[in-house]
């Protein structure tokens, strides 16, 4: 996995730019014990139809939203509430791009929310899109501990 | 574990979140491990739980794509379309946890690419003291 790292800025939002290959694909699989054969067979996969091996939808969407949730946390904000779409397939090996947007006109229940967009860095194609809404820590949550930054 | 179920009905499965399955959860992602003892695992996490529904099934149980073969035997190609989740609590090691399941919307749809189907299902993950933690609803692509 190449990691640019996150950026960060409320003009530019949240942002980080990652390729994503084989071997992400199969540990995000073990770790959810999913055997799901278009994430790591090359051949079948083309013979459903697609170009290659699909980056899992919510791969993506934990990928998002664990950024949003890092860079919230140092205002004692936590994720309450994510929405997703996959709009296109994302495949493996492409450098796809995460974006997340505060968003003014978000849900009036939440703190804040973000306007997010991963997409394929190259050629601009969105393959998720989202809403992620944040809200205030509970007390007990913020005294179970502390995450690394 | 409940082996052999059948998708869409609601048999609760039961989890101890551990601090391995965080960890793997963790790196799968590309996020370091939490700090500390009771550190919130990473927000999505309970897709360790809920994805696979947390079933081992034997190989024979598993169809040519990998998924569960009564789940390919509904026919077509499976993929992810969406998702929308509500976060009532953070989860932390060794927090256990019963996740409900149970199909909330089957629709077929037509499409630029043919015939296809939407199948929603709603997954409520359950703490020990009976409250609700988290909220899903998970949407695939059927074609």
């Amino acid at each position: 996995m190449v990691n640019t790292g996150p950026g960060s800025g409320r003009e530019q939002g949240i942002r980080q730019v990652r390729r994503l290959d084989e071997v992400d694909l199969f540990l995000f699989s073990a770790a959810l014990w999913l055997p799901h054969r278009i994430h790591y067979d090359r051949d079948y996969t083309r013979a459903e139809g697609h170009e290659d091996l699909l980056v899992h939808g919510p791969l993506q969407a934990a990928i998002a939203t664990e950024m949003i949730a890092r860079h919230v946390r140092s205002s004692a904000l936590r994720v309450c509430h994510i929405s997703y779409r996959h709009v296109a397939p994302a495949f493996v090996n492409s450098t796809l791009a995460f974006a997340a947007l505060p968003d003014p006109e978000g849900s009036g229940r939440a703190a804040g929310s973000f306007a997010v967009t991963v997409g394929d860095a190259e050629s601009g194609q969105p393959t998720t899109r989202g809403v992620v809404e944040v809200g205030p820590m509970t007390t007990a949550r913020q005294a179970r501990g502390t995450l690394a930054p | 574990m409940n082996v052999g179920q059948t998708p869409g009905e609601s048999a609760p499965q039961r989890f101890l979140v551990t601090r391995q399955d965080i960890a793997k959860f963790s790196t799968a992602i590309g996020y370091p491990m939490p700090a500390g003892a009771r550190a919130p695992a990473p927000v999505m996490f309970y897709l360790t739980m809920g994805m696979a529904r947390g079933r081992i099934l034997t190989r024979e149980q598993l169809g040519v794509d990998g998924l569960p073969a009564e789940e390919t035997a509904l026919g077509g190609r499976f993929m992810a379309a969406g998702t929308e989740v509500w976060f009532h609590e953070d989860l932390a090691v060794g927090d256990v946890v019963t996740v409900r399941q149970k199909i909330l919307d089957d629709t077929r749809k037509t499409g630029r690419h043919g015939d296809f189907r939407l199948v929603t299902v709603q997954r409520e993950y359950v703490g020990e003291d009976g409250r609700l933690v988290i909220d899903e609803r998970y949407t695939r692509v059927v074609r």
